[in-house]
């Protein structure tokens, strides 16, 4: 057989490679070795990762309820089908909840791995070591669960964030930072005073992590958007959307189609959905759309928009935790989204980017498998035999 | 001997009649490998940046010489540009596209090395893409045998990713 390949540069090769899906790729690593060092490279990571986002290609869902399920995203719109993930993973994923989600990573927690984090279109997890023993506090018994999952596009790192909810009044809330890169946990200052977060989960959008917060500087007490670069590690302030109502229960924060959104439940009769078109602005929040009660069984803050349609005409969201909707911005109607295999109920539907980004991120060298999970291997397929 | 190729009108035989009669600027473009001379309107011939390049600073008076291109593979892309140059509607020319690219790996393989030496985007994204269609969903022994490429994997390596990635070739 002619070997062809010698006439492919890396360039040229990577031209052909980062237009396929995650799945084409894992098979095309098998292909022969300058192809399986090309496509394991960071820099062609990061080039598939970068086209399929450009091209809103690959796209995928994962439904997490008991355990959890993955659907195509592109299929949504007509006939769908959820596949649940089966074992060595199937365990690993049961009851879990979110920590993050980017660059087709998932950041997830669960009562027995503790935080880990996992790649679902190249079936790999890494469970994070845990937290220095003086900042103690497990998931399990912290009432707020402060966290946040994000990439740094500084230190070309991926990090997780824990805050624990101050003890008194002046108290600060103490900050830990987990670094993918250098693999560990380190202590962060504390969140002085006057900032109080009043949401869980930080929404990880264009290299910060967000959260609602309250801030009580003299008599007044102001709603704002508290963001944590993770690069530079410092915090900022942006403007909620000028509501009338502001009350902080009334109030929810997402990220949708790159931008901040920002969910209004006005009157217990309608949520309105807001969304800032130019990040930092605070004059450039505009009203997306609405969803009335007579649409929705009832309005709650559970409500999320989650992506555009590929028209972008319509939106896809999470309205309860048995029902997702595509929302027809023209027509101003609903019509339930259907996936076959669905489990009855669900905590929460993300959607990502298929992507090739290991999710120890290239700390093992050469892309290969480190030297404890080999021999893990090697005992399972001794006894399998 | 040198062969004169002419891609235009027919009618026309001699080069100076060309020079001479129309608006359209021609060029020449000669393969320095096996020495073959194209005649080309310069509108076809700048769809390649490298050309349209050396038409912009002045130096493409007389012919053009194009190394590291073939006069078979060079024929092909002109033939293509000529195509996507007079034709707007996307509908003919994706179809035109498909039948042109109805190629062997040796062929599509050629066509990239020289488009992307000549810097044809159009050609570069045609090119690039079938390959890439040509491989889509298949496993790693099928993309080896459709584009003829040598197995460097040991038997336990090929077992190992076989086993790691038997749950990608399930449909």
């Amino acid at each position: 057989m002619l070997n062809v390949t010698p006439y492919l540069t890396d360039d040229l090769l990577s031209q052909i490679l980062d237009r396929l899906p995650v799945k084409t790729l894992l098979q095309c690593r098998c292909v022969c070795k300058p192809w399986c060092s090309l496509i394991d490279s960071p820099r062609f990571v990061k080039l598939h990762l970068k086209r399929s986002a450009e091209c809103n290609k690959n796209r995928s869902v994962v439904i997490r309820g008991f355990y959890a399920y993955l659907a195509d995203f592109d299929s949504l719109e007509d006939n769908s089908t959820a596949v649940i993930i089966d074992e060595p993973l199937r365990s690993v994923l049961r009851g879990t909840g979110l920590v993050g989600s980017c660059n087709g990573l998932l950041c997830l927690y669960q009562q027995k791995m503790d935080i880990f984090i996992w790649n679902p279109a190249m079936r790999k997890c890494k469970q994070l070591p845990t937290a220095p023993a003086d900042f103690v506090c497990p998931f399990s018994v912290d009432p707020f669960f402060l966290r946040g999952f994000g990439y740094d596009a500084v230190n070309d790192d991926y990090k997780v964030l824990r805050i624990l909810h101050p003890d008194g009044r002046e108290a600060g809330s103490k900050v830990i930072v987990y670094s993918l890169k250098s693999d560990s946990w380190k202590r962060l200052p504390d969140i002085s005073y006057p900032y109080q977060i009043v949401r869980d989960l930080g929404m990880f959008l264009g290299g910060a992590l967000h959260w609602i917060a309250v801030t009580t500087l003299g008599v007044e007490i102001c709603l704002i958007i508290l963001a944590f670069d993770l690069g530079v590690e410092n915090y900022k302030e942006i403007p909620l959307p000028n509501l009338r109502f502001k009350k902080s229960n009334k109030l929810n924060l997402c990220t949708f189609a790159d931008s901040l959104c920002v969910l209004l439940l006005e009157a217990d009769i309608r949520i309105d959905v807001w969304l800032m078109n130019n990040y930092g602005d605070g004059n450039s929040w505009c009203k997306l759309f609405s969803l009335e009660h007579t649409q929705l069984v009832s309005p709650s803050l559970s409500v999320r928009p989650l992506a555009f349609s590929k028209s972008r005409r319509d939106v896809l969201v999470e309205v309860s935790d048995k029902k997702v909707i595509w929302y027809n911005l023209d027509r101003k109607n609903l019509r339930t989204v259907k996936i076959a295999n669905m489990p009855a109920v669900f905590h929460d539907m993300e959607v990502y980017t298929e992507s090739l980004v290991p999710p120890d991120y290239f700390l093992s060298c050469n892309g290969k498998q480190p030297e404890e999970e080999k021999k893990q291997k090697r005992q399972q397929k001794r006894n399998e035999r | 001997m040198k062969k004169l190729k002419f891609i235009g009108n027919p009618l026309l035989q001699s080069r100076e009649k060309i020079n001479m009669s129309s608006d359209k600027k021609w060029l020449t473009l000669k393969t320095t490998e096996d020495n073959e001379e194209f005649v080309v309107e310069e509108s076809v011939a700048i769809m390649s940046n490298v050309i349209k390049n050396m038409v912009e600073d002045g130096c493409a008076s007389s012919v053009i010489p194009v190394p590291r291109v073939k006069g078979n593979a060079m024929g092909k892309i002109i033939e293509f540009c000529k195509k996507h140059t007079e034709e707007s509607d996307e509908k003919v020319l994706k179809e035109f596209d498909a039948e042109f690219l109805n190629l062997g790996p040796d062929a599509l393989y050629d066509l990239m090395v020289s488009a992307n030496f000549l810097e044809i985007k159009v050609l570069l994204d045609s090119v690039t893409t079938k390959v890439a269609d040509m491989i889509k969903g298949k496993s790693s022994e099928e993309i080896r045998n459709i584009l003829k490429i040598e197995n460097d994997l040991s038997a336990e390596e090929i077992e190992e990713s076989r086993r790691e990635n038997c749950w990608t070739r399930q449909e």
